[in-house]
């Protein structure tokens, strides 16, 4: 009975803890391979940045990305996710530990995630890839700090106006002629309700993206979200004018012109699905982005219209990035695997022309949007260069962006809060929703709420 | 409520629902014009209301799974899809992978239920047969448990989970980070260690003299005779795993790793309105199938769990 | 659980032997005490270490992390009661409050008496009874997150919502149901009600399947109505059975969190930001998990203080 009983303890006690640290060692993120002699090590790399399931080509063309950038480096393997960025459950995996080896963020992310020490430090890395000096200064000057390199930029975006180049026509609106200023939007989206039944111009206000839009709206009024004070600390200046000037517009267009649609509720995937079945006549994005989308989800290309950032005087529209970084928890040999990729195919292709070309014309055949203006994230000459290089496989309605390429140069860009961005936006998130869904919304109450509550947030970031 | 000598109608009296005798009302009741009128009438509307309240909504989701998102903005009330997409179901379970997730849910649910059948088992043998002289304190410890919801410890039990004290390694995005939590639920205990006391102790003792040890009486007595319960238990368990939503959002913060109830909302965000339907309705075949051939036993477990906790 | 005299070793004869038994225990000495002692740890050692890493640690981590600071990285900081002012000091803490007591008193307000209205009926049904059990459980079967999903689809805005399409049968107008702050929680109340009703109506089944049929018996020869049959009979004697699940569901709604958290999210502006959604977002969201830890021991004291009050006003009840 006591051997029994002890060979039951032993059991009972051993089993669970071996197979606990199997399970937990194997769901550690990668696996460094063994090192054979000499050679290189193998190493599996964890990517985000696959196009989601529902975008065939897309994903095609990325999977052939995957297996030639494998052919060409034998000890990388890529394993790739289409999980994209989501504020909510970015915090959670990072701290879990289960994020993937390369992030791609937006550039609001970078500096908290630098000041807690979750990215790596790639310096001793980007030396390897070509034009790295030439990268756009106006990106990069997030992501270094003291001399250590912690991101790449892939894409650069500016706010603009998207619309609907058929219901503008419907509505009795020169497709051509997109609004500029606020009072034009206003005017137009009134015009496209009352003559089509359709929302004249969309709002999002979850997920952050009541903040985003607040926030890109208010620079076009002049004004700024948050200022840093002499001492350092960072206080909340949109308890203002501009920003005052962006909700009474709201206001009057959600319930003196019932020109924002029923859903105001919705985030940017939701705005895209409306816009695509042509139930919106224009809201505000970064046309570049959300063309690719449009395309795939059987938008018509010719009623995609881009138009430039409506204004409130300012001339000045917000500009953010998607940026590549390296979780802190990689190994070296993960650190230069995922700065191959990287260079492979975010960079290479904007500077290495031939590569472009190819790219291009591969992506032709698969009917994926060639050509789609964007902001370069390199300097400008080889954006022109590239531009040149593709410019037989452009499929996309180049005319139809005009109105926003030509502004792009005349505007001032402004990078979203330099601090807590996400958590600003959260906060404002609310703010937006109540002018949005309640008639008497008291605008005054409200910011001074918002104000407090930001100023708390902000209260942890004293540099 | 204590039985008194009954009249000769009563002692015909049954418990069971269909061949009772009389509820509230007697057959003599259902014979008076107002009562048997209004009372049908109330059981009419009840009826359809409960049509209205349980199948119809099923019916709809079946409907909206097959349907184009056009018929379903055109004619949002009917029943009938036109066209009839059944390819929306196929299409959703691959491109969702809602495979994967069912899977997952599977692995998470079956993991769930061994590891309460192991806790709850063993502490029940132990407390009611074995009786140890600490049997009392251990019992008195787990009960207190039950008085602290379990929502209140969630962000102590996710750091534990995050980092096991002593032993240095973490669990989440492991199916560990499920099963073994689970365990900790002394509601099961308590039930199997109340049905295991009713078991005769002669037995164990005819068995001990027969040299037998502590976990033969357990293996080869207690656990056959013990089917009832651990039916019960068995229920419970995997009716609470298969629906759980909170505390794998927590810890299965990996994409992969994630059961259908988590997978869900995260896709409704980026699908269309008819495969994500179509996706809610596979997610619900399983346990509607599971209920509707167990009907019976669920349904009086539930009863039974409920007048007794 | 008494320790039994024949446990201290003497010859105490047991409790339960049958004449010519051997009584076993008669033989048990310390001996036999130390090993029941040992083989009793061995079957509670797969329970005592679950319930010691996964129950009693965190229970006793809660307190203490309430009053802690820490970043997952540095070992726990103590701070002292800052993480409580700092709660005391967020407006939204007062508005989660209101919205999760709204929530409770809107979901009693329908899941109390219509699953006991529906069980009395059903319990008189004399055909089809278990066809009507299955249709009202047949909704918490659903796993809650696909119900929730669901109704978020029925309530759509516009007039192309089934939702609104119901209201426009009986000439109402679209409602904003979601999107607007007023209705946001009777629509969270409405989705919780159909996933959880039935199990209410079925405890009430089964506890009025307990109710003797002869107390109605001797109330019909008394000239009862079935009306007063109800309302002295049945109600009394379900009342045990009414009172725990009007408990139980009074804490099952203060810490709802699955509709919030799918339906709205906390909108729209905060207005069904509940408790439990508060401490999973300052918890995941802002990785503060010492406010978090804090805001839960402040729920649990509520929940205690709540239960005790409860039990104190229907111990009067049940004694009159």
């Amino acid at each position: 009975m006591h051997q029994r009983t002890r060979r039951l303890v032993a059991a009972l006690v051993i089993v669970p803890l071996a197979a606990g640290s199997v399970a937990a060692c194997s769901s550690s993120g990668a696996d460094p391979g063994p090192t054979s002699d000499g050679g290189p090590e193998a190493v599996t790399i964890t990517v985000m940045g696959k196009p989601a399931a529902t975008n065939t080509a897309a994903v095609a063309l990325f999977e052939r990305q995957v297996a030639e950038f494998e052919k060409a480096n034998p000890e990388i393997t890529i394993e790739a996710s289409d999980v994209p960025w989501d504020a909510k459950t970015f915090a959670t995996r990072l701290a879990g530990g289960s994020a993937p080896t390369l992030l791609r963020i937006p550039l609001t992310e970078p500096p908290a995630l630098i000041e807690r020490g979750q990215v790596a430090d790639l310096s001793d890395v980007v030396d390897e890839i070509d034009g790295f000096d030439e990268l756009n200064p106006r990106v990069m000057k997030f992501l270094e700090s003291d001399g250590a390199v912690y991101g790449i930029p892939e894409k650069s975006y500016a706010f603009g106006l998207v619309y609907n180049r058929n219901l503008f026509e419907q509505a009795g609106l020169d497709p051509d002629e997109p609004p500029t200023t606020w009072d034009e939007v206003r005017d137009y989206a009134a015009q496209i309700a009352e003559k089509t039944g359709k929302t004249g111009f969309g709002e999002i206000s979850t997920n952050n993206s009541g903040g985003w839009h607040l926030t890109g709206y208010t620079y076009t009024d002049g004004g700024q979200m948050i200022e840093q004070k002499a001492d350092g600390t960072w206080v909340a200046a949109f308890n203002d004018d501009p920003t005052r000037e962006v909700l009474e517009t709201w206001k009057k267009m959600r319930w003196d012109d019932d020109s924002l649609g029923d859903n105001v509720l919705g985030k940017q995937e939701d705005l895209v699905a409306e816009f695509t079945a042509g139930n919106v006549g224009m809201w505000v994005s970064a046309p570049p982005d959300v063309y690719p989308n449009y395309i795939a989800q059987g938008g018509d290309p010719e009623a995609f219209g881009a138009g430039p950032m409506p204004q409130g005087g300012a001339d000045a529209t917000l500009a953010g990035a998607t940026v590549l970084m390296v979780s802190a928890d990689a190994t070296q040999a993960e650190k230069e695997a995922a700065v191959k990729w990287i260079e492979y195919r975010a960079l290479r292709p904007n500077y290495d022309l031939d590569v472009a070309a190819e790219t291009a014309k591969a992506s032709a055949a698969d009917g994926l949007p060639v050509g789609v203006p964007v902001l370069p994230v390199f300097s400008d000459e080889t954006y022109a260069a590239y531009r040149d290089a593709i410019s037989e496989y452009v499929n996309v309605p180049v005319d139809n962006f005009a109105p926003y390429v030509a502004s792009l140069s005349e505007f001032e860009y402004v990078p979203e809060p330099v601090v807590a961005s996400q958590e600003i936006y959260a906060a404002l998130d609310p703010l937006v929703q109540a002018v949005l869904t309640d008639p008497n919304a008291d605008i005054d109450a409200l910011l001074d709420d918002a104000e407090s509550r930001v100023n708390t947030i902000l209260a942890q970031y004293a540099s | 409520m204590t039985a008194t000598a009954t009249p000769v109608r009563g002692s015909r009296l049954r418990r069971s629902e269909e061949s009772r005798e009389r509820g509230i009302l007697s057959p003599h009741d259902w014979k008076r014009p107002v009562v048997g009128a209004g009372w049908t009438l109330m059981h009419v509307v009840l009826v359809a209301g409960l049509i209205g309240f349980g199948a119809i909504p099923l019916v709809w989701m079946l409907r909206a799974a097959i349907s184009t998102p056009t018929d379903l903005v055109l004619r949002p009330l009917s029943l009938i899809p036109e066209p009839a997409m059944w390819e929306n179901i196929p299409t959703a379970w691959s491109l969702l992978d809602i495979g994967h997730y069912l899977w997952n849910t599977v692995v998470l649910v079956l993991g769930s239920w061994i590891v309460q059948l192991v806790v709850s088992t063993t502490a029940g043998f132990a407390l009611a047969v074995i009786r140890p002289w600490y049997g009392r304190f251990v019992y008195g410890a787990f009960l207190i448990t039950l008085f602290v919801p379990a929502t209140v410890t969630l962000i102590a039990l996710y750091l534990t989970v995050l980092d096991l004290p002593l032993l240095g390694i973490g669990i989440t995005d492991t199916p560990w980070a499920v099963w073994l939590p689970a365990g900790a639920n002394a509601f099961t205990i308590l039930l199997v260690k109340q049905f295991f006391e009713e078991i005769p102790r002669d037995l164990f003792e005819a068995a001990q003299i027969d040299g037998a040890g502590w976990f033969t009486i357990f293996w080869r007595i207690v656990l056959p005779m013990s089917r009832p319960i651990l039916a019960v238990v068995s229920l419970l368990a995997i009716m609470s795993a298969w629906k759980e939503f909170l505390w794998p959002l927590i810890v299965l913060t990996d994409p992969n790793t994630q059961p259908l109830s988590v997978a869900l909302p995260r896709l409704a965000q980026a699908t269309s309105p008819a495969y994500l339907i179509a996706g809610l309705l596979i997610a619900s075949i399983p346990p509607i199938l599971v209920f509707l051939v167990f009907q019976r036993s669920i349904v009086r477990g539930i009863g039974f769990t409920g007048l007794k906790g | 659980m008494t320790i039994a005299p024949e446990r201290l070793g003497g010859a105490a004869p047991s409790r339960t032997a049958q004449a010519g038994a051997v009584d076993v225990r008669v033989r048990r000495g310390w001996g036999m005490r130390r090993r029941a002692a040992l083989a009793g740890l061995v079957f509670l050692l797969p329970s005592l270490v679950i319930f010691a890493y996964f129950a009693w640690w965190p229970i006793v981590q809660s307190f203490t992390l309430a009053f802690q600071q820490t970043n997952l990285v540095e070992p726990a900081e103590w701070v002292g009661w800052r993480n409580f002012e700092v709660l005391f000091a967020d407006p939204l803490l007062s508005r989660a409050a209101l919205n999760t007591l709204w929530f409770t008193v809107l979901s009693l307000a329908i899941g109390l008496p219509v699953p006991l209205v529906c069980a009395v009926l059903m319990s008189e049904l004399r055909h089809g009874g278990a066809a009507a059990r299955v249709l009202a459980y047949l909704p918490v079967v659903i796993p809650p997150v696909v119900a929730v999903l669901l109704f978020k689809v029925f309530f759509a805005p516009g007039e192309t919502g089934v939702a609104n399409s119901l209201l426009a049968i009986v000439g109402l107008g679209p409602l904003p149901w979601l999107q607007s702050a007023e209705l946001a929680m009777p629509s969270l109340v409405i989705a919780a009600t159909w996933s959880g009703a039935g199990t209410a109506v079925l405890i009430y089944l089964a506890a009025l399947t307990g109710v003797s049929t002869e107390l109605y018996e001797a109330a019909e020869l008394d000239g009862a109505s079935v009306w007063r049959r109800v309302w002295h009979i049945t109600l009394p004697q379900m009342r045990g059975v009414i009172l725990v699940l009007l408990l139980l569901q009074i804490i099952g709604a203060i810490q709802v969190f699955t509709e919030p958290y799918v339906m709205t999210d906390g909108g729209p502006a905060n207005a069904t930001v509940t408790i439990m959604l508060m401490i999973y977002r300052y918890a995941f969201l802002f990785g503060n998990y010492g406010v978090a830890t804090a805001l839960s021991v402040l729920l649990a004291i509520v929940l205690v203080v709540v239960s005790a009050v409860y039990l104190r006003l229907t111990r009067s009840w049940s004694t009159r």
